[in-house]
């Protein structure tokens, strides 16, 4: 777009906005605030609800601000009698076949309409026909229906469209009887769907596990991470007296937009079942609730006499930066082992490496910045779907999207490459018909799938091979570095940033599971529940299991200590690119539930070891001055990563990728626990009929 | 048999369309035998495609299709072609107008006519391909277009090369479904492209992003038909014909209540009178027993029986009455109609077409409509007259396209016109409803 | 009233319909009209095409055929052809008999025409099957043959300067098997068959 600059003036007041911008967008930049329901500014302009009419000097009838574009010297008007009459009566018009229905209705007090209404409403309708009744859709477990209440804004419809990729939402029929709504009544198929949710301007669109259950004005809204990805979604935790009511997006344009993933929508009533909410030990088999000084007892007596060296700590997926920080300390220093590892899947590379070997290096905002896409051992719409949308709106302007691994419909055009490394020596040929599709293209984006290329035996062969794919197609340049890790788990960065891997000869997480069917380890602290590629855990003599949920690991365990969940501690995550980000406790953890650096802090006092931190802030400083990247002047911003990769001589095999994720809707503990989630998997592997997406070529 | 057009009657050699009454051959032969094709149509396309727009403005005609908008200026509006986007000509021919049927018996009467005007039309807009968007139901017309486009590309007059000129045309039939929204040109090209006809926003027009993205150019059946005698007999012939800024000759389309309902191709500005007395064979009953008279389609509000005797049938002399030429199809009413029952008809055929898009449209027709029924049987209050007039205000001018505005004219016009009849009849069901 | 009457489409029976080797061709030549990378343009078409191959109606099998030819999202298709009214989203009869009830046909008598084709195939109302199987009717808005008001279209075509003989004329043939020749009568074909 031109930098041309264009004067204009609305209400008097004179502004100047870019070449091609709109009279909405001009009104913006000088606070002027014009009422409008279909348009928003993530979606295409459709121009419908007619809501956002003003005058144009000289013009024969009033325009929509919302698409007409600026030019110089035009005089707009927003507030004069002419329009305020065409917004009263397209405020009729909406009102005349909507239920009014606010008492009953979940919208009710963050409604568009009924904010709007107050303005241009009136207390009386001239309307004494029938009103139109319209039948409700059944489409699945995260969206509630009433479709009487529909406006027909069809802002569902091109979200579906145009961002989720999923075109199950259409409007059918025409004039009055135009419905909103999908092909045939089934669940929806899109991880994104509960999107439509927040942008419906009305109560048509609700979220059904939310139904009947709170009022937004009881809400307390606090900020947080979501933790269900390692997309590091901006969300807002609504909480009421200490439950967690919903969960909502909060906008971030370089990361989630103002969208969010269904799983991080929909799993909060996986946090209130399946707790574990007191520290439980097993005894002869049976187990018993006890208390934390006992519990501390029976740890202290387990370690008695027992070797640093058969003593191991597994970290899980699940875990803020502090909480990393302090469990690392405490086993490295207060237990003294260093057989210690935050990489339960078997992940191959470490913070030696150069964190930009672990990392999305384009950021996640940056793949917009790509003209082409390899994505190696990945999909990424299930592994992180905020991340897929940025790839597929390259894809839709054209960029080509390769996929080396198992084919999969990622909701826009795509070529299915290959299946191993091996397609990478075709790729990197520009005479062969797949290297043509490369052609010409300055800024590829390589994503590379961490569970499923970096967890193989041959990960460090893997991983010199594709860097020295991105060497040849030149896009491991300084202005571009299109080298890219996608994590599927929250807290992994975190645990690659915070070193939380063996320091010097201890065992990583492969090491331990031998050694544990070996009867190497005495004592094993499992924190938390990860991905072990199912490698079993049992083995050790004596083992710890911290974490937040009865899981079907935590009872193999002989102690399960409570933790609190990702919405009841303040916390700071590190996303898949890196970019740390603050989140903030909206509840309190259940019954006798500790937050985790807290818990660590008061085992080690019983090891007569001290941790130098009692308060949160103290344990912060001691890891940025450890950590100097994790500062609080960096928080919330994307940095840059060297990649520091020695080049090893490990053979690189064949074999092909496997699928990187088995179910979406299930794929931590969090969700395990959730029944929506549960019924949303059902739902999804029982759907009669896919959306029938392009074509995968 | 006169040997010289009137201001009421064209002689035979002045009708663009000789065949409107189907009694000859609608065949490539029968057409050529008219005048159609030849060696003039060669001359033509090789004429510099400028030259022929500046024709096209000189003769100052304006589009049969119901805006009257200035067809050379329209036109002028196209982007020679770039390389890069092609250029379309899309001949709408999604007749459905209430009261209008002259592009069915162009089509399948005269298709030859409208095939030389998309050959023409294609050269002078510099696209390669046109096409003719034909309602559904015309399906038995389409069929016969096609046969007569079949029929120029074996006589070599479609396709590559048309008489050794190098101008490359083709031509494609495309069948509607049953939406009169469609008629509306950006609508049409959203049906176009295989979707719902939904009018776009507009900017951009179609002579930036029409069909396709393209430059495009959307033209009645009769406006391009037209083009080719225009430019064969001459702008001093077309604007020999009507008043200045309305040359030309016209189809009008008479139907209601009139001895001889017809189609009839007449001078531009003939009277509305002398249209009916001199073509129809009168008003059913005699002059004297007419009602009211909607002189454009169902969208232009009606005429008194006053306005009537007296107004001439152009563009601008109707709208100085404050209602239109539009499609020319004029619906013409006696005393033995019950007008309001045929207005609320309208308003439902309205309610039945609005695409659902805007707001005021999809909310406000059917409003209008129920009162209208409501208020036809007398069932309401005279305060509800006025409440419909407002309600008809609210949506006009208010929507994406003139759908809304077509849909609350005659409304309106029926409340200028006969408000005392529905007082009438709400003081009549009131008294019975205080009898009973 | 109150109640709305939008389109519910008929329930999904399942049959995996397939275009027979002449639609094929056909299918063909419709997508020859449009650029390479167009070819949703055919969406309307092909539904015309399945309403003729598949008895007359287009049915949620017929959309899902036509969505698939295109390659296009099932609620594309679904939103056309609710859209456009010619298409039938249920059986009809035989014949499809559309009685135009517009201003122009009405001030000639369409209400009349109406009632004479109700008594002469026993239907009761529209949208639903002459017992015989025969005839469905539906009144529709203007045909575009006003001056030859009023009129009614049976299938593809047309019937003009009705009165209630000639309407009784036209279906007692029509019941008789005989062929009624409509105004400008065509194979109807051409349309799909042409160059």
């Amino acid at each position: 777009m031109s930098d041309n600059l264009i004067n204009l003036t609305i209400d008097g007041h004179e502004v100047s906005v870019p070449q091609g911008s709109t009279i909405m967008k001009a009104a913006e930049k000088l606070s002027i605030e014009i009422p409008h329901f279909c348009y928003h500014e993530r979606l295409s302009v459709a121009g419908n609800c007619r809501m956002c009419l003003v005058n144009i000097e000289g013009a024969p009838k009033p325009v929509t601000s919302c698409s007409w574009p600026v030019s110089e010297g035009m005089k707009v008007t927003t507030a004069c009698e002419e329009t305020k009459e065409a917004r009263k009566g397209v405020m009729e018009f909406l009102l005349i076949n909507h239920p009014l229905d606010c008492p009953i209705c979940d919208q009710a007090g963050e409604c568009d309409l009924q904010d709007v209404a107050v303005s241009y409403g009136s207390d009386r309708s001239h309307y004494c026909e029938s009103k139109r009744s319209v039948d409700d859709l059944e489409i699945g477990s995260k969206i509630k229906t009433v479709m009487t209440r529909c406006i027909h804004c069809t802002r569902c419809i091109r979200f579906a469209t145009e961002v989720a990729g999923v075109e199950e939402m259409g409007a059918t029929g025409r004039g009055e009887n135009m419905r909103v709504g999908t092909y045939v009544e089934q669940a929806l198929q899109s991880e994104l769907a509960g999107n439509m949710i927040d942008l419906c301007p009305v109560g048509a669109l609700t979220s059904k596990p939310y139904a009947f259950t709170a009022r937004p004005w009881e809400l307390v809204r606090t900020p947080s991470i979501d933790v269900m990805d390692a997309v590091g979604t901006n969300i807002r935790v609504d909480s009421r007296a200490d439950e967690v009511m919903r969960i909502v997006p909060r906008e971030n344009a370089e990361v989630n937009e103002e969208w969010m993933s269904d799983t991080a929508r929909f799993s909060y009533d996986g946090l209130a079942r399946n707790r574990l909410t007191t520290p439980m030990h097993k005894v002869s088999g049976k187990w018993k609730s006890i208390t934390w000084p006992k519990a501390f007892e029976v740890i202290a007596k387990a370690h008695k006499g027992v070797d640093a060296d058969r003593i191991a700590g597994l970290a899980g997926d699940i875990h803020s930066l502090e909480d990393l920080y302090a469990f690392n300390d405490f086993m490295k220093d207060v237990i003294g082992t260093d057989n210690v590892d935050g990489r339960m899947d078997g992940y191959a590379l470490n913070r030696e490496d150069g964190l930009g070997a672990s990392l999305m290096n384009t950021g996640i905002a940056g793949l917009e910045d790509a003209d082409a896409f390899v994505l190696i051992g990945t999909n990424p719409r299930h592994e992180a779907p905020l991340v897929n949308t940025r790839i597929r709106k390259q894809a839709l302007k054209g960029a080509p999207v390769l996929m080396v691994g198992e084919d999969a419909d990622l909701t826009y055009t795509s070529t299915h490459a290959g299946t191993d490394i091996k397609t990478l020596e075709t790729l990197a040929k520009p005479t062969t018909k797949l290297g043509k599709l490369l052609k010409g293209k300055e800024n590829i984006a390589v994503i590379v799938g961490a569970k499923t290329v970096l967890t193989r035996a041959d990960a460090r062969a893997q991983i010199r091979e594709i860097l020295s794919f991105c060497e040849k197609m030149n896009v491991a340049r300084k202005d571009w570095n299109g080298f890219n890790v996608l994590h599927q788990q929250a807290g992994r960065a975190g645990a690659l940033a915070l070193g939380v891997t063996p320091e010097d000869s201890g065992m990583d997480a492969t090491a331990i599971y031998k050694a544990l069917k070996g009867g190497k380890i005495d004592v094993l602290w499992q924190f938390g529940e990860g991905d072990t590629s199912n490698k079993s855990l049992s083995g050790a003599k004596f083992s710890v299991y911290m974490g937040t949920h009865k899981t079907d690991t935590a009872k193999e365990a002989n102690l399960m200590l409570p933790l609190a969940a990702y919405t009841e501690k303040d916390g700071l995550w590190m996303n898949t690119e890196g970019r740390v980000q603050e989140a903030k406790a909206a509840a309190k953890p259940p019954l006798n539930a500790k937050e985790d650096w807290k818990v660590f802090r008061a085992l080690s006092d019983v090891f007569k070891s001290t941790l130098p931190f009692n308060t949160l802030k103290a344990l912060r400083e001691n890891m940025m001055e450890d950590w100097p990247i994790l500062s609080e002047e960096y928080w919330g911003t994307k940095q840059e990563f060297d990649i520091a990769f020695k080049v090893g001589k490990a053979t690189v095999t064949d074999t092909a990728y496997t699928a990187p994720v088995d179910s979406f809707y299930l794929s931590n503990e969090i969700l395990r626990a959730s029944p929506v989630m549960a019924e949303c998997a059902a739902e999804n592997g029982a759907a009669k009929f896919k959306p029938n997406m392009k074509k995968v070529s | 048999m006169a040997s010289k057009s009137t201001a009421t009657h064209l002689i035979r050699a002045d009708k663009v369309f000789q065949n409107l009454d189907g009694a000859e051959d609608w065949g490539i032969k029968g057409y050529e035998k008219r005048g159609g094709y030849g060696k003039e149509l060669k001359k033509i396309l090789k004429t510099d495609p400028k030259d022929i727009i500046e024709l096209v403005k000189a003769s100052g005609q304006r589009g049969r299709g119901g805006a009257g908008f200035p067809t050379g200026l329209k036109w002028s509006f196209m982007p020679r072609p770039d390389g890069v986007r092609p250029n379309y000509l899309v001949c709408n021919a999604d007749e459905g107008e209430p009261g209008t049927c002259k592009d069915r018996d162009i089509l399948r009467f005269d298709p030859h006519t409208l095939v030389e005007g998309m050959i023409v039309g294609c050269h002078a807009l510099g696209a390669e391909t046109g096409y003719i968007y034909v309602r559904g139901e015309y399906y038995d017309e389409t069929s016969r277009l096609q046969q007569a486009i079949d029929e120029a590309y074996e006589a070599g007059l479609l396709g590559k090369n048309i008489m050794g000129t190098g101008v490359n045309v083709d031509v494609y039939t495309h069948l509607g479904a049953g939406a009169y929204i469609c008629g509306e040109e950006t609508a049409l090209l959203e049906s176009l492209e295989g979707k719902k006809g939904q009018p776009r926003l507009k900017p951009p027009f179609p002579a930036q992003f029409g069909l396709y993205g393209c430059p495009t150019t959307i033209n009645n059946v009769e406006t391009i038909a037209q083009i080719p005698s225009i430019l064969k007999r001459g702008v001093d012939w077309w604007t020999q014909f009507g008043r200045p800024n309305n040359h030309g000759t016209k189809i009008f389309c008479i139907s209601g209540a009139v001895n001889k309902p017809c189609n009839i191709e007449a001078p531009m500005s003939i009277s509305l009178k002398d249209l009916i007395e001199e073509h129809c064979d009168g008003v059913m009953g005699g002059w004297d027993n007419l009602q009211a008279i909607i002189p454009g389609g169902s969208s232009t509000p009606m005429l008194n029986p006053e306005q009537s005797g007296e107004v001439l049938m152009d563009f601008d002399a109707l709208r100085e009455l404050g209602t239109g030429l539009g499609t020319a199809g004029v619906i013409v009413m006696n005393k033995e109609v019950d007008v309001l029952d045929v207005m609320t008809r309208i308003s439902g055929f309205y309610k039945h077409e609005s695409c659902g898009q805007c707001t005021p449209c999809r909310e406000g027709v059917g409003w209008v409509y129920r009162l209208m029924e409501r208020l036809r049987d007398g069932n309401g209050t005279v305060e509800e007259l006025d409440q419909l007039f407002d309600v008809t205000k609210r949506i006009e001018g208010r929507t994406i396209c003139a759908f809304a505005d077509g849909a609350m004219w005659p409304v309106q016009g029926t409340l200028k016109h006969f408000r005392g009849e529905f007082e009438k009849r709400i003081e009549a069901q009131s008294k019975k409803q205080g009898a009973a | 009233m109150a109640k709305s009457s939008a389109q519910k489409i008929e329930v999904h029976e399942g049959k995996d319909l397939k275009w027979t080797a002449s639609a094929k061709k056909k299918v063909e030549k419709i997508l020859a009209k449009y650029p390479d990378d167009q070819s949703r343009s055919a969406t309307i078409p092909l539904l015309w095409l399945a309403q003729k191959e598949f008895g007359g109606w287009v049915s949620v099998d017929a959309m899902q055929l036509v969505a698939d030819t295109l390659s296009l999202p099932y609620i594309r298709v679904y939103e056309v052809a609710t859209f456009y009214t010619m298409f039938n989203l249920k059986p009809v009869g035989k014949y499809h008999v559309q009685v135009c009830t517009n201003c122009a046909c009405m001030i000639r008598g369409s209400e009349k025409i109406v009632d004479v084709v109700k008594e002469a195939t026993g239907l009761s109302g529209q949208g639903t099957i002459s017992d015989d199987g025969l005839f469905t009717l539906t009144e529709v808005e203007c045909l575009g043959a006003c001056v030859e008001a009023p009129m009614m279209q049976i299938n593809d075509g047309y019937h003009v300067k009705l009165t209630p003989e000639s309407t009784v004329e036209i279906l007692e043939g029509l019941k008789a098997g005989k062929t009624v020749k409509s105004t400008t009568p065509s194979k109807g074909l051409e349309i799909f068959d042409g160059k």
